[in-house]
């Protein structure tokens, strides 16, 4: 994807290969952290038009994939930290109990493989552990991609990974 | 724990994200969202543009007003030289419109005289209309306004040496007389006194000899009083009778001359009489009593 971008169409084409290539890891990346698929394809979107309002400001320092991811990253924290989500997430905690626990058991009885335990473990994972596990194991960063995708010190993202793995290790073993 | 991590794509993408599809619809949407937003914002910069275009001829426009009325209300009398000079260069352009110079009717208010820039003369319908009397500073409305008062007075004036002596003022005063003052430019008598250069020029005053007007060198002449204010235009003046003395008498053309030393004004003046007319003459620059006989021949109706 190296090439000299001049006009607007040039830009339009650009971003529609980083859709096509990264949509997917995108949308996933934000579910990660809003944990409903509605709200995973809104910042998709909104982290798709930032890029494209930025392309021009991008010069190859980092891949358009770490770039993407951090943009990603960024706006999910945003939405978390949103009245919008508090509200939304308020409403889906009150949600009736029996549709959680009809959906639960059904998924238990769909579901009772040791992959379906492992993601929910990872997802239930306090998001500070969770986002270093799923960029290290799920997407298959480097630990210094993770230090310039979220920002952190390297002595962190490595803390962060080894007590995510004992905490996720405590939970399956809590749920076993 | 290692090893089902290794594994946490595959059991993720099997489970938690088998309902994560990224669908073309998604795409498409913003596709379609990025192109609408971009077109918006080509559209406010395409108008931002014009509208910043458009500001500044506005404002180059307001600059060029206020530029031009402070220029003329700071120093109005250079905007008027400009005025009055317009129709000077419009002869030298030979263009095909009209324009106007200053000039003054019967009753000395200004009126505006209309020019035909093909034959460089004053239009002779517009001229007569409005009974043009008065010009100063151009030869084409004295000439015309000299005819309007010959029509009326019949006096003697410098004629057919338009390029010795040019008429380029011309003053019809009624009530002083009626008296008609010509002004002369006289190239041949130009001088120049250091680095001033002084324009040869000669003032014909014509009035009947029954009603000396207060401005001929006969009547009581204003002096200023000998006090310490310096500011001419504060000064008082004082009325004290002429101090001319006889210098020499002559005839040209059945016309007798007198030649005055003026004592006061420190110059001299020339009289003759006709017709019951007197034309008193002044002077200025490099004038002798040969050049002024010589002039005087061409001093006729």
């Amino acid at each position: 994807m190296s090439k000299d971008y001049q006009t607007n169409q040039d830009y339009e084409d650009l971003l529609e290969q980083l859709i096509d290539e990264y949509g997917q890891s995108v949308k996933r990346l934000a579910y990660t952290y809003v944990k409903d698929w509605a709200l995973a394809e809104d910042v998709t979107q909104e982290v798709f038009v930032k890029c494209f309002d930025h392309l021009h400001t991008f010069h190859g320092e980092s891949t358009y994939k770490t770039w993407l991811y951090r943009i990603t990253i960024n706006h999910a924290k945003d939405m978390l930290k949103s009245k919008f989500f508090r509200q939304f997430d308020v409403i889906q905690r009150l949600k009736p109990q029996g549709g959680r626990t009809e959906q639960s058991a059904e998924a238990r009885v769909v579901q009772d493989s040791e992959d379906e335990q492992l993601a929910n473990e990872v997802l239930r994972l306090p998001r500070k552990y969770r986002e270093i596990i799923i960029l290290y194991y799920y997407e298959g960063l480097k630990m210094r991609e993770i230090e310039a995708v979220t920002n952190l010190r390297m002595a962190t993202v490595k803390t962060r990974l080894r007590r995510g793995k004992e905490l996720l290790k405590q939970q399956l073993e809590g749920s076993e | 724990m290692d090893d089902r991590l290794k594994n946490l794509r595959k059991s993720m993408d099997r489970t938690v994200f088998r309902n994560g599809d990224f669908h073309p619809g998604e795409k498409h949407s913003i596709l379609n969202r990025v192109r609408s937003e971009w077109g918006s914002q080509e559209d406010s910069r395409r108008f931002l543009k014009w509208n910043a275009m458009l500001s500044f001829a506005v404002c180059f426009l307001l600059l060029i007003g206020l530029g031009t009325y402070a220029l003329q209300n700071m120093n109005p009398d250079i905007a008027m030289d400009q005025v009055n000079q317009e129709p000077e260069g419009i002869k030298d352009t030979g263009g095909n419109q009209d324009s106007t110079t200053d000039v003054f009717d019967e009753n000395g208010d200004k009126i505006h005289l209309l020019y035909d820039r093909e034959t460089k003369n004053a239009k002779e319908a517009d001229a007569d209309s409005l009974n043009v009397f008065n010009a100063e500073e151009d030869s084409d409305a004295a000439q015309k306004a000299l005819a309007n008062i010959n029509d009326k007075l019949d006096i003697y004036t410098i004629s057919g040496i338009q390029e010795r002596a040019t008429l380029m003022s011309v003053s019809y005063v009624p009530e002083k007389g009626p008296g008609v003052l010509l002004d002369y430019h006289v190239p041949e008598a130009d001088k120049r006194e250091g680095k001033v250069e002084i324009a040869g020029s000669m003032a014909v005053f014509a009035y009947p000899k029954s009603k000396l007007p207060e401005n001929s060198r006969f009547a009581k002449q204003d002096i200023a009083k000998n006090t310490k204010q310096q500011n001419r235009a504060e000064q008082e003046t004082e009325k004290v009778e002429p101090k001319l003395e006889k210098v020499e008498r002559f005839h040209i053309n059945a016309m007798e001359w007198t030649y005055y030393k003026d004592h006061i004004h420190r110059d001299y003046v020339l009289t003759g009489e006709k017709d019951g007319m007197v034309y008193e003459i002044t002077t200025k620059g490099a004038f002798s009593v040969e050049r002024l006989k010589d002039l005087l021949k061409h001093f006729k109706k």
